[in-house]
């Protein structure tokens, strides 16, 4: 496409921009002040004004790829941002309630006991979980890689859902910051303060990422990132190369055995797995101290699993490219 | 020169530049091309979303400035944008001697055994 004016240009530009109106001024300004440049050397090499400005924005680029990177470093900002201030609110939203466990608060909570005390143990892990993927792919895995991963349309759904289950949280604790102690208080007024604005971000970060979003699985991220941080160091590239060699012997030896810890290949036995062995992790302190709580281990685990029923292809955990996994020892096929 | 490769190395050279000296856009651009004689001729819009990302990331700051009667964005590298860049140049000097060294370097007397198995 060939643009008669400078004006022309910046405008399709602008018009393709996904940063912000701020960042959309700036951005359009620079880009004037160069082409205006650009402009005053084809006029000083021989050109009609027209085929300057027709020459001068050729030599530019073209305007939807320009647009494109610019989208896509401001979409994984944004993603960042948001993932920091998610991160920053389940904190408060467990210290709110850890102190509030151990007896700062309020003699008749608001709305009631049980959604006092309940609302942020269930809500909270939920956002804990959403709020540890979206920091890995937006944080972690971009420092670690070196690059985007193509699942930051994951890290994005999984913060407004991380921010949406933190909402209820924040307004039971607006309704109990004066009637608790001090400190639960501060902290229930922080949680308070601090989730509409993860709220605000995570919309920012949703409004930008949808330009970029791409498919990908969580679990190649979380593969990607153990394999370059395994590299670092000879003595932990020797420990990667002799897990990865044990557990594929593992998997050619006992096929049936691995298959509950096979995330990729058998995504529903591993969940059932971990879920049985997170339940008894739970419950790993009453157990040393001899308190044998069998139910409750057990409802952790149900938990778990409903946990991961519910937010697994949301999280990129199964799904995707699980599907297309090539066999090993002879099994194909992958659970759906 | 492909320009995926000179994309790869785009924020790099960017900092290269600007350690010489606070510039805008447009002289950014040119002393690339000078620089590298001719052959780093990308589009000139191209440096821009590199500018804002080392900006972001603290390497690069900026700010408008009336430059030649225009108003004009002028960037500066930062101190840690000098450590960067300081830092990028040794990475590059090792990397590019060592495919220099592949590229460039005579074949060893394992590798003209194996050409031999080849060609048998």
């Amino acid at each position: 496409m060939t643009y008669r004016s400078v004006e022309g240009y910046v405008d399709d530009l602008a018009w393709r921009l996904r940063v912000g109106m701020r960042g959309r001024r700036r951005i359009a300004a620079e880009v004037t002040a160069h082409l205006a440049d650009l402009v005053a050397e084809e006029e000083a090499a021989g050109h009609t004004p027209q085929a300057a400005a027709r020459r001068a924005t050729a030599r530019f680029g073209a305007p939807e790829e320009l647009a494109a990177e610019f989208n896509q470093d401001c979409a994984l900002h944004s993603a960042r941002v948001a993932a920091w201030a998610l991160v920053a609110c389940v904190v408060a939203a467990v210290g709110a309630a850890g102190l509030a466990n151990r007896g700062g608060a309020p003699v008749v909570p608001w709305p009631n006991q049980a959604a006092y005390y309940a609302l942020p143990v269930l809500l909270g892990q939920v956002a804990a979980m959403c709020a540890g993927t979206a920091f890995l792919l937006t944080v972690v895995a971009p420092w670690l890689l070196g690059r985007t991963p193509q699942t930051l349309a994951t890290a994005v759904r999984a913060q407004a859902v991380g921010v949406l289950a933190l909402a209820p949280v924040a307004v039971v604790a607006a309704g109990n910051i004066a009637h608790a102690a001090w400190d639960v208080g501060a902290m229930s007024a922080l949680v308070t303060v601090a989730v509409p604005v993860a709220l605000v971000f995570s919309v920012r970060a949703l409004m930008r990422v949808d330009t970029v979003a791409g498919r990908g699985s969580t679990l190649d991220v979380i593969a990607d990132c153990c394999e370059t941080l395994a590299l670092r160091w000879s003595w932990s590239a020797r420990l990667f190369g002799l897990v990865t060699h044990t557990w594929t012997e593992a998997v050619e030896r006992m096929p049936s055995l691995m298959s509950w810890v096979e995330m990729r290949r058998h995504p529903w036995r591993s969940a059932v797995a971990i879920s049985v062995a997170a339940g008894v992790a739970l419950k790993a302190p009453d157990l040393l101290k001899g308190d044998v709580d069998v139910p409750a281990a057990a409802v952790e685990a149900a938990a778990a699993f409903v946990g991961y029923c519910l937010f697994g292809r949301l999280l990129g955990l199964r799904g995707l490219e699980g599907r297309n996994e090539i066999s090993v020892g002879g099994e194909a096929g992958v659970e759906g | 020169m492909s320009q995926d490769m000179m994309r790869g190395h785009l924020d790099g050279l960017v900092l290269a530049v600007l350690a010489t000296g606070p510039s805008h856009g447009y002289g950014l651009i040119e002393a690339l091309r000078d620089r590298s004689g001719g052959v780093f001729d990308l589009p000139e819009g191209s440096v821009y979303p590199a500018l804002h990302r080392l900006e972001r990331a603290g390497l690069v700051a900026s700010g408008w400035s009336e430059v030649g009667g225009r108003r004009r964005r002028v960037y500066s590298l930062t101190a840690s944008g000098r450590r960067a860049a300081e830092e990028r140049r040794s990475e590059w000097r090792s990397f590019s001697a060592a495919v220099e060294r592949v590229f460039g370097g005579e074949a060893g007397p394992g590798a003209g055994v194996a050409g031999a198995e080849v060609a048998r």
